[in-house]
């Protein structure tokens, strides 16, 4: 090798370099302009009152900007999913790391991965069109959208997630611990809830985690069959305005103040997602070492 | 924390057949039975999801209320006249038959007609007529305009000279609509067909129609239209109505039974529609239920018009084609270039904790606050308007991870060795990671292209305020468009049509289908060549 490099292959380290620091770069401006956008809107309105009211009349005169209804929707929304989709996310998760062997785990491979890419309009649609009926049949609630519709549709929309993540952390628990269990005589099944599950925990925690950021984050399905009602969450079957179905509907005609609390509703969305991704990197970081 | 830990109450020698381990065995059968359950739900989900999609966006099949019945007349009698009418229509046009209120429209051309009212085929209308046949000429129009003198009627048709020239004219011009005495209609050209008219009716007595314990009569199926015509229902409960003896009444040319109709509760008479409007007779809209393909090479083909109501999809496609061409064109060279860095030359120092971060960071953000920034920054700071380019940039960030992570692993999975001889070749490194390790990772590179594409093909929250809503064909990086997933959210938004609607899904569905199935092909072939597994 020649001792000093030439002058191409320092400059393209350069651009790699460079290219390799966009996405650091557009999280910054994200956020910066995100936040410069938002920020202002908190001159005029108590954040307290912005983050804990739930009176949301960005047009009446005067302007009432409170967003608790949108963050209990969304709350309610992702917590229905979860509770949904976890205990299938796992058990799937589990079937393809121990259970599933040849062909039939290709297909489910290939399964979650289609699950994984069909885009959430179609889930929308889909929600709107035969889950929403079932609903309405079921529990005789009106239109059938609501909090209930909203979280089975992102419940199957999570369900990718969990499961990859905890396939992953499981295939990643070490061999001799297994191996261990078994020689002890433990059966395959107490092996795996009782030594596989157990140490994969962070992983798994990091999968489910990582599915309820997506629920938070996820815009056109629950715009589809939420119901998109600006009012306080009352239960299961309720119509619910999420924090991103309040960013969606109402950007077509805000102006002024009403515009930049969108940006602001986009903050709070943006912290909760950005605490989600840290403690997503946390467990996985744990998860990682734990291996070790 | 090791098994023996986990593990630490004291095993017992266990004989097979004791209580316990029996126990045990059904629990482990137990819990093994609901995985496989979940697991198969899953699969059924799946099923249940793309099934639905296919079979209500390939075929419709609808009940469409209608003020006729579905009774067809290709030769109308007109009052008078020793010969009946034909209407014909240029082959092109895609309507078997219409409604006689639909025709007059047609011919009138009320509100701007337009083919697309009754088979969403974007299609102007031109109607001819030959005045000269004297009282049968004057007998369609009579027909046509129904007793009302309407100037739109004699300025909007285009005269003709003699029945030949009709059916030549009505041959050779789009969207045209003509008539012939039945007489003429046979031997037609091929360029001409015959277009049936619906105009019988229902007309009833009030009663049938006043709502009773709740309950009324709002439509009924042409079933139970046929089931009155034959005589078999004698109350009006048998179909859906309240509890009202049904009576059939003959209809005459003289117009008695009117005054029948009227003074019979419970009555029923099928007649012209004509008979209906000159009277104000009650009538019952009658359901046709009506089936078809939705996704019709036509639709693939055409070009959209009215928000998407009529016409096809096609620029809908060009446009999800060319965003994802720039999409790649964009996301996948600085990708692939920020993988090379983070591999090759860059170590697990702090450098490399920032550019994880910020990578990770970057995937995490939902869509919509993509959506906020691309407005904020590309639309308006930068000033590139609400358009494609805007658009295109803001889902090259979105997609952006995906390309690195996988292009990352590609590179990590190409073995040490393949550099070292490499370089020991006396090759630089930057020769080596462009001549040899890049040709080696490149089928899970492809892999990262693919998954991204499919991740542009279904992206639509970023899209509503960066892209628009116009569904004309994408003519400049400014110019306002709309994708597949945008045109589906606009026609469902907008309520337009739930057959479009599903008919776009379907065809969107397909591409992410065949996007997601290339992209496991591929990684099938890497995995078989290097023995590393993919997984995102």
């Amino acid at each position: 090798m020649k001792s000093s490099k030439s002058v191409l292959e320092v400059t393209v380290e350069k651009i790699f370099l460079l290219s390799a620091l966009i996405s650091v770069i557009s999280v910054i401006f994200i956020t910066v302009f995100i936040f410069q956008e938002g920020l202002p809107l908190f001159a005029k309105v108590n954040p307290l009152k912005f983050l804990f009211s739930s009176n949301w009349a960005p047009t009446a005169e005067p302007p009432q900007y409170g967003i608790l209804s949108f963050i209990m929707g969304s709350v309610w929304v992702t917590a229905g999913a979860l509770l949904l989709s976890v205990p299938i996310g796992l058990a799937v998760g589990i079937f393809m790391a121990e259970m599933a062997e040849g062909r039939f785990a290709d297909i489910l491979r290939l399964v979650v991965g289609l699950l994984a890419g069909i885009p959430s309009v179609i889930y929308g649609l889909f929600g709107y069109i035969a889950i929403s009926p079932l609903i309405r049949t079921l529990f005789k609630s009106p239109t059938g959208l609501g909090i209930l519709t909203a979280s089975i549709v992102l419940a199957i929309m999570t369900l990718p997630t969990i499961i990859n993540i905890t396939e992953v952390s499981l295939r990643a628990v070490p061999q001799e611990l297994v191996e261990g269990s078994l020689a002890l005589g433990a059966t395959h099944w107490m092996t795996i809830y009782r030594v596989m599950v157990p140490s994969a925990r962070s992983g798994i925690l990091a999968g489910i985690v990582l599915g309820m950021g997506r629920a938070i984050g996820e815009t056109m399905a629950v715009l589809m069959v939420a119901g998109n009602a600006v009012t306080m969450p009352k239960g299961p079957l309720s119509l619910t305005r999420t924090l991103t179905m309040n960013i969606a509907t109402d950007m077509k005609y805000a102006a002024d103040d009403h515009a930049v609390s969108l940006f602001t509703t986009g903050i709070v969305l943006f912290v909760f997602i950005l605490g989600i991704n840290m403690l997503v990197q946390y467990l996985m970081k744990k998860a990682v070492k734990e291996d070790v | 924390m090791t098994a023996a830990e986990i593990m630490e109450r004291p095993s017992k020698k266990e004989v097979i057949s004791s209580p316990q381990s029996r126990k045990l065995r059904i629990q482990e059968r137990i819990a093994k039975g609901i995985i496989w359950f979940l697991a198969m739900l899953t699969i059924a989900v799946l099923a249940w999801i793309v099934g639905y999609l296919m079979v209500r966006g390939i075929r419709y099949n609808n009940h469409v209320p209608y003020g006729v019945t579905t009774s067809v007349e290709t030769q109308l009698e007109l009052p008078g006249m020793d010969d009946d009418v034909v209407f014909i229509i240029h082959y092109k046009t895609r309507s078997e038959d219409i409604p006689v209120t639909g025709l007059r429209k047609l011919y009138n051309k009320v509100r701007k007609e337009n083919w697309g009212f009754y088979n969403q085929q974007n299609l102007k209308v031109t109607p001819f007529a030959y005045k000269g046949a004297g009282a049968f000429s004057k007998s369609v129009e009579e027909f046509l305009l129904t007793g009302s003198d309407l100037s739109d009627y004699r300025e909007n048709v285009k005269d003709v000279s003699s029945w030949k020239d009709m059916v030549s004219h009505v041959g050779s011009t789009p969207g045209s609509l003509g008539f012939i005495p039945a007489s003429e209609a046979s031997n037609l050209p091929s360029n001409v067909k015959i277009l049936g008219v619906r105009r019988i009716a229902l007309a009833v007595h009030p009663s049938v129609l006043e709502i009773q314990d709740g309950k009324m009569m709002r439509e009924i199926s042409s079933e139970n239209v046929d089931r009155i015509i034959n005589g078999e229902v004698s109350n009006w409960q048998e179909v859906g109505g309240t509890d009202l003896p049904l009576t059939v009444i003959e209809h005459d040319d003289s117009g008695n039974y009117i005054e029948e109709l009227q003074n019979t509760s419970g009555a029923v008479v099928l007649c012209h529609f004509s008979d209906i409007e000159q009277n104000e007779l009650s009538t019952i809209p009658v359901l046709r239920h009506e089936t078809g393909w939705n996704l019709t090479w036509h639709f693939i083909v055409e070009a959209p018009a009215r928000s998407g109501q009529w016409g096809g999809i096609s620029y809908i496609i060009l446009n999800t084609f060319f965003l994802i061409l720039f999409t790649v064109l964009f996301s996948t060279p600085v990708g692939i270039m920020a993988a090379i860095y983070m591999v090759e030359y860059t170590n697990q120092g702090r450098m490399m904790r920032i550019l994880r971060m910020g990578t990770e960071t970057l995937a995490g953000i939902p869509s919509i606050v993509f959506g906020l920034f691309g407005f904020i920054f590309f639309v308006q700071i930068l000033g590139m308007g609400i358009g494609f380019i805007s658009s295109t940039l803001t889902i090259t960030l979105m997609v952006l991870p995906t390309i690195i992570r996988t292009s990352e692993e590609a590179l990590k999975s190409v073995p040490q060795s393949f550099r070292e001889g490499s370089l020991a070749l006396g090759a630089s490194k930057l020769q080596t990671i462009v001549k040899v390790v890049l040709p080696a990772a490149s089928p899970g590179i492809l892999t990262g292209i693919i998954l991204s594409i499919g991740r542009t093909v279904g992206e639509t929250a970023v899209l509503i305020y960066t892209l628009g809503s116009n569904y004309d064909l994408v003519s400049g990086p400014s110019s306002s468009a709309r994708v597949l997933s945008l045109h589906l959210y606009m026609l469902f938004s907008e309520a337009l049509s739930f057959d479009r609607t599903f008919a776009t899904g379907a065809v969107l569905v397909i591409i992410i289908l065949m996007t997601n199935l290339s992209a496991t092909y591929v990684m099938k072939r890497v995995n078989k060549n290097s023995g590393y597994a993919l997984r995102s």
